[in-house]
């Protein structure tokens, strides 16, 4: 599996350890992928997603799935995330 | 979390009101159950919009539960099940059981009603209580016994208590 958000695609960074005496090693920075249930209230229907706790952290703050995929721009979205944020939004359009 | 509750949920509070609760608690229950909304400004708008048709909708849920619970009221379950000498069951009764016995008495209880602290592991006859509504319980009885005869003695035994 690969260790991306799949909502902000956010994967592994790659840096150097440094010790004291400034030798350099590569290690990777992964990122904290937890997968959890968001429900989305415009589709009445329940995502299972392994997104990142940073993106969890982020979709609590602007209130739920359906406001924060409105409010962030297609750009920063993965084409899963896109797929979820367009079905919403036919589905508003409809209502 | 800040939530409103659009029904009333036990050990947490009433229809309409705002209370704090855990993140998942709220993420992965009250809101895909519909059990409650974020407490947002537009959220409260539309629940100050709806709160007619949602009480009615309450008053129907509980209702509905009270007449259940009304024809619900002095039920008995018979289970038969093989025991020891000892009583102790061969296999136990659990949660499954009572509500499949309920069912098939005609009686529309979901599983998730019944409450059962830990299964039953012995023959003889218990009280369950079935929570048909956070404000609507009944008690019913539960008779586990070897054979449909030996049910009758043991109810017969248990009314002269």
């Amino acid at each position: 599996m690969s260790k991306k958000c799949e909502i902000l695609g956010t994967g592994v960074q790659s840096g150097n350890n440094v010790s004291h005496a400034n030798n350099k090693t590569r290690r990777r920075f992964m990122p904290n992928l937890q997968v959890v249930s968001l429900f989305s209230e415009t589709l009445n229907k329940v995502f299972k997603l392994k997104i990142c706790s940073k993106t969890l952290r982020s979709i609590e703050h602007n209130g739920g799935l359906d406001s924060y995929l409105a409010k962030t721009s297609n750009t920063k979205l993965t084409e899963e995330a896109k797929q979820i944020k367009k079905s919403i939004q036919s589905k508003q359009a409809k209502a | 979390m800040e939530v409103i509750l659009l029904e009333h949920v036990e050990k947490l509070g009433k229809m309409g009101d705002k209370v704090n609760v855990k993140n998942g608690y709220a993420r992965n229950y009250l809101l895909p159950q519909q059990k409650a909304l974020r407490a947002t400004d537009a959220n409260m708008a539309y629940f100050e919009a709806q709160k007619a048709a949602l009480e009615a909708h309450n008053k129907e849920l509980f209702e509905s539960a009270s007449k259940l619970a009304e024809s619900l009221n002095g039920f008995s379950a018979v289970l038969i099940r093989q025991a020891a000498e000892t009583g102790q069951l061969y296999g136990s009764v659990t949660i499954r059981d009572i509500a499949g016995a309920i069912k098939d008495a005609g009686f529309d209880v979901a599983r998730r009603f019944v409450y059962l602290e830990k299964p039953i592991k012995d023959l003889g006859i218990y009280q369950v209580k079935i929570n048909l509504h956070p404000e609507v319980s009944q008690t019913i009885l539960v008779n586990v016994a070897r054979s449909a005869e030996d049910a009758k003695k043991q109810a017969k035994a248990y009314s002269q208590e």
